[in-house]
């Protein structure tokens, strides 16, 4: 029985500081109050105690949308699918559903970013972090009314608003995308903090607007960005057959590729293609990246030398950086 | 069958109630209210108190405790006690109580003491004085007796986490 005791006990202390988070007490809570009065007459001790006074806390309705990108997110012109990245949090103290939308025509920037061919904006799943419109792992594309994200209270989701870039913009053009979010309690977006919509909260119990209001906007741009990828190749050494640096038959050439991506803003799906030149043969497993060894087969590592082309793979680059790459050849 | 189990209950919450009043001729009550701003009829916006059903978080809670004396005696040695209740924070400096000497617990009313005499040991094992949203229980102790017929006041306010 003491153990059983201590155990409930435990689990109450446990228990209060989630009842109690930032949010705010959780709505539907009863609270009671109970006085208790001593007193003597006539030298005779008596206790009185009072019915409880008993109240509900109502709904607090609070939401708040925060951006997660440090700066515009670079993007080309034209481009697809690139995501804005923002959290949604519930800060009332009960569950809430809340609707979403995208605004593309925010004043001041330079161009107005289009809706996401593979969508306009899409929840977190939850497999993967970051924004994958496909795979696997692929987010899950928001539709209004019908998948309105609820968070109980303090919870949060990680929302995208994924846009496509318009072609011929140039390089530093600014473009907005405000993201809003509204509690679907009817009447509450928008409403003054403090109105009260009884028997809309959790549960039943009145619905209480706060200070946000019951809705969130944020804005997350995209800035187009000008990427230069220069290519340089150099001959690093020549090993003929005796030793010495002669170009003949049988030496061995070692090239040595320098790829530099300049500029801001991603590379898409970068890779490189050297043939060999004529009247050389490649030397087997000789490629290097960064001066890591790959293998020639067509694999997972990023290079491969198939049909008498040294092939490097390095998927959207993001600038600056520079790649080198050697290889080998012996001249027939 | 259904009424008749009505009427035993009235008949049990019937004697149970003249049976207090016998016990205690101290009639007690308590109430939560709030206050909200309201136009009065010259249009100037004032406090009033209205009774407390449902609030949100932040809501600050007037909780008062009336007491009565209903018998033909004076009663003395009268003492209210009242928790914080949980969710709740007390609102400091804010108990009041006519005639009455108002101490604090922050040991879930095992010992009382004066606001400016309480400590708590910090998880260090420093000691700091204790602050309003330490208390965990108010008590009022009235100053001598409350006649027949009269009526005294206790009471504090409380903010909803």
């Amino acid at each position: 029985m003491l153990q059983k005791l201590v155990a409930l006990c435990v689990s109450v202390l446990c228990a209060a500081p989630i009842a109690v988070g930032a949010a705010g007490t959780a709505a539907g809570t009863v609270i009671q109050n109970t006085a208790t009065l001593t007193y003597s007459i006539g030298g005779v001790p008596a206790t009185s105690t009072t019915p409880p006074a008993t109240f509900t806390v109502a709904e607090l309705i609070n939401v708040t949308l925060v951006s997660q990108d440090a700066a515009n997110v670079a993007v080309n012109s034209p481009d697809s699918n690139r995501a804005l990245t923002f959290v949604l949090t519930n800060t009332g103290n009960g569950p809430e559903t809340f609707a979403l939308s995208r605004n593309n025509a925010v004043a001041g920037d330079n161009y107005d970013p289009l809706n996401g061919t593979a969508g306009a904006v899409f929840l977190e799943s939850g497999a993967q972090a970051g924004f994958q419109a496909s795979g696997p792992n692929a987010d899950t594309p928001y539709t209004a009314g019908s998948n309105d994200p609820v968070l109980a209270a303090d919870a949060s989701r990680v929302v995208y608003v994924v846009s496509d870039t318009p072609a011929s913009l140039s390089a530093g053009s600014v473009g907005r995308v405000e993201l809003g979010a509204a509690s679907t309690t009817p009447g509450a977006a928008g409403a003054a903090p403090g109105t009260t919509f009884p028997g809309l909260g959790q549960g039943g119990v009145d619905a209480v607007v706060g200070g946000t209001r019951a809705l969130a906007r944020q804005t997350g741009g995209y800035v187009v960005s000008g990427v230069a990828v220069a290519v340089a190749k150099t001959v690093v050494s020549v090993v003929d057959v005796s030793g010495g640096s002669s170009v003949r038959s049988g030496s061995i050439v070692t090239y040595r590729i320098v790829l530099a991506v300049t500029g801001g803003g991603i590379a898409q799906s970068l890779e490189l293609n050297d043939p060999l030149p004529a009247n050389t043969a490649y030397v087997v497993n000789s490629i290097t990246v960064n001066g890591q060894a790959r293998t020639d087969a067509v694999d997972a590592d990023q290079a491969e030398f198939s049909t008498g082309t040294v092939k490097v793979r390095f998927g959207d680059t993001a600038a600056p950086i520079n790649h080198t790459i050697e290889f080998r050849v012996v001249i027939n | 069958m259904r009424t008749l189990f009505i009427v035993i209950a009235l008949v049990v919450q019937f004697a149970a109630t003249s049976a207090l009043a016998q016990q205690n001729p101290i009639l007690v009550k308590n109430i939560a209210e709030t206050e909200v701003e309201k136009k009065n009829a010259q249009g100037v916006v004032e406090k009033v108190r209205v009774p407390l059903d449902k609030a949100p978080p932040g809501t600050e809670v007037i909780y008062t405790t009336t007491f009565t004396n209903n018998g033909s005696k004076p009663a003395n040695n009268i003492a209210i006690t009242n928790p914080v209740p949980q969710n709740t924070t007390y609102v400091g400096t804010s108990a009041f109580g006519d005639n009455t000497d108002v101490t604090f617990s922050i040991d879930g009313g095992k010992t009382y003491a004066a606001a400016d005499k309480l400590r708590v040991k910090t998880p260090e094992g420093r000691e700091r004085p204790a602050l309003p949203t330490d208390y965990t229980h108010i008590r009022w102790a009235y100053r001598g007796d409350l006649a027949p017929a009269k009526t005294g006041t206790a009471g504090f306010r409380a903010v909803i986490k």
